[in-house]
């Protein structure tokens, strides 16, 4: 199956400001490819270019077999788009919206009205219907937005950080929409630094830092590559001398008390020298009582942050 | 083509229609009144004068010109500002329907609303000197001329207008700059026609002040078409999607 989106080289500056250096990338038809990076690393930049909103510097970019410079018409003709803005019309009522992006892609009469009342009550904005969208609060304008690209059932759906700003409830709602949405053969690729998002809901990841990338897999192929796993352990009743000797015994925990509820502290601790089991020993031994063994943020937070730390070590 | 732009005409309408209706109504309509002011307060004391000379006539034009401003400033400066240009950008909108739409929505509302000026100018006269018991109107060829004008200027400030919005980052910028635009166009010619050898001046007057008012009304017409047709494809040529600032 040839790739839905399909990246090579790509490359773009801004004056002084380089934001692309060479991107590749690879999107199957189907997939939930989550596009996943700090702040400035590139991901709004590229979905312009994938929409020929940006012409790039060097390198190639085709989206459903079409290129994004010359034929960028095309693209954006079977592509559902949320941009870094929601990009809703202040003065115009939630329907209005989407009556406009509806008759843009050509739908219209009870066709569209039908297509309206489903996405409408599919995001829970049917109340607000006949609001002007200015009324709306952040979330709300985001879950328009999201409506309004899936309004005409594209093949593609790009989305700059969808679920930014939204509720927990919403966000979640969002993210099982999208699943259903891959299984019924749409393309999502979506941006977002939200690990726990890529997590739940994407078959592939790519890491971009610096307008790179950094790594590139499925979400267990980049644990495999760089999952350490940081725990942190909490005891009841402070130990005497414990913060020594923990140091002494390996060089990749620290120890705080934790302030609140009775004396307590926490061991953070990185897997690598020893194991988990191994501190737990380690600690009874010494006479700890351990009230809690949790891993912090996920794992792939972990090898997040470690891809990131790796990237910078090399620059 | 034109079914894109019908579908961004229609947009800006309705958002038109909400702000008529809302915040900022009261600013829009005391403008409203002051534009029927303008045009029937000259009526109203210059009488028959006022329809039967060009000088006069061409005051209804300028107010067509003048509605047209607000909205082609307006036009991808203020979606810019308010953050809607990217994703108008990124539907599936032709370029040719967006820069057409949008001139559309400044120069049709400008046409209708000069038309209604003109009429209210002509109804003015006409109540004042009923006792004339015929009708006053402006010669023929003047009157078909002043109507063609009062869609003709707009075209032009819209055509202006748009190369002016599409690269300006602020509705502010935008205005600034078809501010100095339109002085530029009063004014060099002016300054040329003083600078210009006496004879050429001469000329000139003689032309203005002749009583051949069709050969006057027949250069004024083409001079606008001419103006309005390069405008207009200029700003369908620089608008170009993938080089245009979106924030
Ligand atoms: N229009 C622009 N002008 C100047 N610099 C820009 C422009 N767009 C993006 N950049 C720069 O390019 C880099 C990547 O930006 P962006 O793609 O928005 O990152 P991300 O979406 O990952 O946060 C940043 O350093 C940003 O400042
Ligand atoms: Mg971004």
């Amino acid at each position: 199956m040839s790739p839905v989106i399909d990246v090579h080289g790509l490359s773009i500056a801004f004056g002084d400001t380089v934001a692309l250096r060479g991107l590749n990338l690879e999107v199957d038809p189907g997939s939930i490819f989550g596009f996943l990076g700090p702040n400035g690393a590139g991901k709004t930049t590229t979905i312009r270019l994938m929409l020929g909103l940006l012409t790039p510097d060097a390198g190639s970019c085709r989206v459903m077999g079409f290129d994004a410079t010359m034929e960028s018409d095309r693209i954006r003709a079977q592509t559902g788009a949320l941009l870094e803005h929601p990009g809703v019309y202040e003065r115009l009522t939630v329907e209005e919206n989407l009556q406009l992006f509806g008759r843009i892609n050509r739908l219209g009469g009870a066709e569209l009205d039908g297509r309206i009342s489903e996405v409408l009550d599919r995001f829970g904005l049917s109340s607000r219907r006949r609001d002007r969208a200015g009324t709306l609060s952040k979330g709300m304008k985001q879950k328009v937005g999201i409506a309004r690209a899936v309004l005409h059932q594209p093949r593609l759906l790009v989305l700059d950080e969808p679920t930014s700003g939204l509720d927990p409830e919403s966000a979640a709602r969002v993210r099982a929409d999208l699943v259903d949405l891959a299984e019924e053969g749409v393309t999502v690729f979506l941006t977002t630094h939200d690990l726990d998002e890529v997590e739940r809901i994407c078959t592939r990841v790519a890491v971009v830092e610096s307008g790179i990338i950094r790594a590139e897999g499925t979400v267990r192929e980049l644990l495999a590559r760089v999952g350490h796993r940081v725990h942190r352990v909490r005891i009841a009743d402070d130990v005497p001398a414990l913060a020594e000797a923990l140091r002494s015994w390996d060089s990749n925990t620290s120890i705080a008390p934790v302030t609140g509820a009775g004396p307590h502290v926490v061991v953070n601790f990185e897997a690598g020298v020893h194991s988990v089991p191994d501190l737990v020993a380690f600690l009874v031994h010494r006479g700890a009582r351990i009230e809690e063994v949790r891993p912090v943020g996920s794992e792939l937070e972990t090898a997040y942050l470690n891809l990131l730390s790796e990237a910078e070590d090399v620059a | 083509m034109w079914r894109d732009a019908l579908i961004v005409f229609s947009k800006e309408w309705k958002a038109l229609a909400d702000q008529l209706g809302g915040d900022s109504r009261f600013g829009l309509w005391m403008v409203g009144a002051l534009f029927v002011g303008l045009s029937t307060f000259g009526a109203f004391f210059a009488g028959p004068a006022w329809v039967e000379s060009p000088v006069a006539l061409v005051n209804y034009p300028l107010l067509a010109a003048s509605i047209a401003i607000q909205p082609i400033v307006d036009s991808f400066a203020g979606e810019r500002e308010r953050h809607t240009l990217e994703t108008l950008l990124a539907s599936r909108l032709s370029d040719r329907g967006i820069v057409a739409g949008k001139i559309m929505a400044a120069v049709i509302p400008a046409f209708v609303a000069g038309l209604v000026l003109l009429a209210l100018g002509l109804a003015t006269v006409n109540l004042k000197h009923a006792e004339a018991g015929s009708l006053i109107l402006p010669p023929g060829s003047l009157f078909w001329a002043t109507v063609a004008l009062i869609g003709l200027l707009p075209l032009l400030v819209a055509g202006a207008g748009t190369i002016v919005s599409l690269n300006s980052s602020t509705v502010r910028r935008a205005q600034q700059m078809l501010g100095f635009a339109i002085v530029g166009v009063i004014l060099i010619p002016f300054l040329v026609v003083m600078a210009a050898p006496e004879w050429i001046r001469a000329e000139l007057m003689a032309v203005a002040t002749s009583s051949d008012l069709d050969r006057l009304i027949l250069l004024a017409l083409s001079l606008a078409t001419l103006l309005a047709v390069c405008l207009q494809v200029v700003a369908v040529k620089r608008f170009r999607r993938g080089r245009l600032p979106l924030d």
